[in-house]
């Protein structure tokens, strides 16, 4: 039926969720040691398609073969036995328990009625030397930095004897060079006759490292190829259904007086870890600062000290010389401050409110939105039509609730919200995170407009790319620390990249 | 007689046993809380299940003529409701803390209806004591374990296991990994729900030995609501040992204490309010769950169903 070096051969996905069609009669097939590179934007239907195959989605139509036999995959215990893999975009690591625990869970062996963690260990550390992935079998996940984990779930995976390799995202999380180690792992993963499908959007590390790319869009394969046929622009544009332009269009900075001062900021984690050690810097009128790190290492936090979301333990905010009053995101908002917050929809949207009411969500108190106590329906709606229009929101009506919308526009409803107020300060934090191609494009000529017009920005990001494109200045943060500043002219990312993982 | 001087004379092994025995109920709720919420559901219907376990042994015991068969049926009455807590906690994904309130409030409501409509004149025949003529008399040890009732000894035993299967057997690291994440045990492979419902199960056939307590050990008779809020000063000690057994058992012993010195100090005539020192388990209870939950860790999934 198939061709002997086919491993897997997934013919006629369909899955259908309420409301979106998420896979849509797709085909793939998987060679004998190739990494396949699963390429797509947000929402095109990657990860529901690995799902599938890992057994946590029942298709509603389609057939999977594995090694020219059909199987058929009702969960994830299936899936094991059968050899397959697969390495979550969140990881399925239980953090109150340790390495060895959690990849022998499932499979554990026993020692008469007791649990045994020696065996399993030896093995665990044979895998680990095999292959490059260092890590402790005896440390405690929740311990573990983000890139040892996925080494944990990579680790897990071959525990289980995986000859089929599912990563989805696996880069989304790591700094440069985690990316390189990660893929000499699959290099050698691939040697030893292990197959890979390879989730990712990014365009250069799917060049880098897959044999084979399968574009998907809208649920849709829209195209197979290789990394030696198709160019980065050709990808893109197979991915966006439209060409699209990677690079940001930007004229030197014109720095101005200093509108945002943070000074020797100390602050704690929710985990009541110290996340801030002494942060201090400066943004001018005029320029983007970008703060490169990989997440988790204070940013979060910092951001949340500016915009007056966290009481800081020491240390002073200024805003244009005057200090801000800690934990007061209402002072900060009325003396010129804008905030796209990191995580969109525990601070920047309310999900069931209105697009019209979400995008006053700051200002809603004032005139002309309010008068006399009582909201002006009027004045909101008319306001929102305006912002759809300019910031080319998709949206049905302005009274839909927000929540409806997709990533990409519920972010764009949060910009034009922080964009329609008159703004000093722009504390940008992952302002592109989940959003299609598109938006990003839009988003990021925004920002620049923004500092143009004589605005200070801070962008906070985890994607280096972004932090590249966009900064004037560069700062990069380490275990709550600002560890390095850049030129972003001049800036290289192999120099970011060891600054992130704090060599210095 | 001054209260130093009694406080010298107070026998203080006697004083510790019978604490024990009084924790002996509680420290059931709070093993049976142990397995459900280290499973991820809520169970604050140990009470209800405590209650019914208590009518149901009472009523079975005198039936039968035997304590036996009496705690076999009592038993087996707290694990119908537990897994009626399940079905809606797990099955129908009802809000967990209402499913147990109403575990509660039914619990209440059936066994007294019963015990109006039936009464409760016979008396049902007691559970033995643990009582050796000879290790009896063991200084201290001798007083605190050789002459104490059967089902402390079981909740002791209890103890120890429910310690050795949660944190050294395949079952423990599974229920604890459905407690935490359950998405990561079912990608490990691991039925979810079927770990929860059992776990809810164990539960209840624990509350089910502590309502046992009351019916076949303290008074041999049933009265109406008997088992007095213990379910939740249970989970209350199981929450102060942060969902660990030996820490849990020990902090019922913080509860009864007081109430034990209480007696004491009675016997020897010293005028203390009694009614005020028995609300001090509930007083404590109360401060517990105030302000100790926020520094305890509890299982990071504990509450909310698990939907693929
Ligand atoms: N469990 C689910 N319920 C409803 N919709 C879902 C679910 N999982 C994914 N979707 C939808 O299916 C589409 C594809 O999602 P996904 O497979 O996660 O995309 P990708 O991994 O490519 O970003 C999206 O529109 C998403 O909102
Ligand atoms: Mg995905």
């Amino acid at each position: 039926m198939t061709r002997p070096d086919v491993v897997l051969e997934m013919r006629g996905i369909t899955k259908r969720f309420p409301g979106v069609l998420a896979n849509d009669h797709i085909n793939l097939d998987l060679r004998k040691g190739e990494v396949h590179a699963l390429l797509g934007e947000n929402g095109a239907g990657k990860s529901t398609l690995m799902n599938i195959l890992y057994g946590l989605y029942q298709p509603d139509a389609g057939e999977i073969w594995l090694d020219g036999r059909r199987v058929t995959i009702h969960s994830p215990r299936d899936a094991i036995a059968l050899g397959i893999g697969m390495v979550h975009q969140h990881f399925m690591l239980v953090p109150t328990l340790t390495v060895t625990e959690n990849i022998i869970l499932g499979l554990e062996t026993r020692r008469g009625l007791l649990l045994d963690e020696a065996t399993p260990q030896q093995r665990i550390r044979q895998i680990s030397r095999d292959f490059g992935l260092e890590i402790d079998p005896e440390a405690y996940v929740k311990d573990l930095p983000v890139g040892v984990q996925q080494r944990v779930e990579i680790v897990k995976a071959l525990y289980r004897n995986a000859r089929v390799l599912v990563l989805d995202e696996p880069t989304a999380v790591l700094t440069p060079l985690e990316v390189e180690s990660l893929f000499s792992t699959l290099r050698a993963l691939v040697k030893r006759g292990v197959s890979v499908i390879f989730i990712s959007h990014k365009l250069k590390e799917v060049k880098a490292i897959a044999d084979r790319i399968t574009v998907l869009r809208q649920g849709r394969v829209v195209g197979s190829t290789t990394p030696a046929e198709a160019g980065e622009a050709q990808l893109a544009s197979m991915m966006v259904g439209r060409p699209v332009i990677l690079k940001v269009d930007k004229s030197p900075a014109q720095p101005g007086p200093v509108v945002l001062s943070v000074r020797d900021v100390k602050a704690m984690s929710d985990r009541r870890a110290m996340a801030l050690q002494g942060v201090s810097f400066d943004v001018r009128a005029g320029e983007i600062v970008g703060i490169a790190g990989v997440e988790g290492n204070g940013q979060t936090e910092l951001v949340e000290v500016i915009t007056g979301l966290r009481q800081p333990l020491a240390g002073q905010v200024l805003l244009c010389g005057q200090p801000l009053p800690a934990w007061s995101p209402r002072a900060a908002i009325d003396r010129g401050m804008s905030h796209i917050p990191e995580d969109r929809y525990k601070y920047g949207i309310v999900a069931a409110y209105s697009l019209a009411i979400n995008l006053v969500l700051s200002v809603f108190h004032r005139p002309p939105f309010s008068r006399n106590g009582l909201l002006q329906r009027r004045a909101i709606l008319s306001n929102a039509e305006r912002l759809v229009e300019e910031f080319d929101i998709r949206a049905p009506h302005a009274e839909v609730p927000i929540g409806k919308l997709s990533g990409g526009n519920q972010q764009k409803a949060v910009v034009a919200r922080e964009f329609s107020r008159p703004m000093k300060l722009l504390v940008a934090a992952q302002p592109t995170r989940g959003v299609d191609v598109g938006s990003i494009e839009f988003i990021h000529k925004r920002i620049v407009q923004a500092r143009d017009a004589g605005a200070a920005v801070l962008l906070v990001s985890a994607e280096l790319d972004e932090i590249m494109a966009l900064s004037d200045r560069i700062l990069v943060m380490f275990g709550g620390r600002i560890v390095g500043e850049r030129d972003g002219r001049t800036a290289r990312r192999e120099d970011i990249g060891l600054l992130m993982m704090g060599k210095v | 007689m001054d209260l130093v001087d009694v406080l010298l004379r107070i026998d203080y092994v006697f004083l510790l046993a019978a604490a024990l025995r009084a924790a002996t109920p509680i420290a059931f709720a709070a093993l049976g809380g142990i397995f459900s919420e280290r499973a991820g559901v809520i169970n604050i219907g140990l009470e209800g299940m405590m209650l019914i376990s208590a009518y149901v042994c009472y009523r079975v015991a005198v039936l039968a003529a035997s304590p036996a068969v009496g705690l076999v049926a009592g038993m087996a009455a707290a694990m119908v409701l537990a897994g009626l807590h399940g079905l809606f906690s797990i099955r129908y994904q009802t809000n967990q803390v209402v499913s147990g309130t109403v575990v509660n409030i039914f619990a209440a409501g059936i066994t007294g209806f019963l015990f109006r409509a039936l009464g409760a004149q016979e008396s049902a025949p007691y559970l033995p004591n643990i009582s050796h003529p000879l290790l009896k008399s063991i200084p201290v040890i001798g007083t605190l374990l050789f002459d104490q009732p059967l089902l402390m000894w079981v909740m002791l035993i209890v103890v120890v296991v429910a310690t050795v299967v949660l944190f050294r057997t395949p079952w423990g690291l599974r229920t604890r990994a459905v407690g935490e994440l359950p998405r990561a045990a079912d990608t490990a492979g691991i039925p979810v729900n079927r770990m929860r419902y059992l776990n809810v199960l164990i539960s209840g056939a624990l509350a089910g030995l502590g309502g046992a307590f009351f019916t076949l050990h303290t008074v041999s008779t049933f009265t109406p609501l008997m088992t007095s809020g213990q379910g939740f000063i249970g989970l209350a000690a199981m929450i102060f040992g942060n969902w660990t057994p030996i820490p849990a058992f020990l902090a019922t012993l913080l509860f009864t204490l007081p109430q034990a010195l209480a007696g004491q100090l009675q016997m020897f005539g010293v005028p203390l309010p009694y009614q005020l020192l028995s609300t001090l388990p509930y007083l404590l209870t109360i401060i517990t769950l105030a302000g100790v939950v926020r520094r305890s860790t509890p299982p990071a999934a504990l509450g909310t169903p698990y939907v693929k």
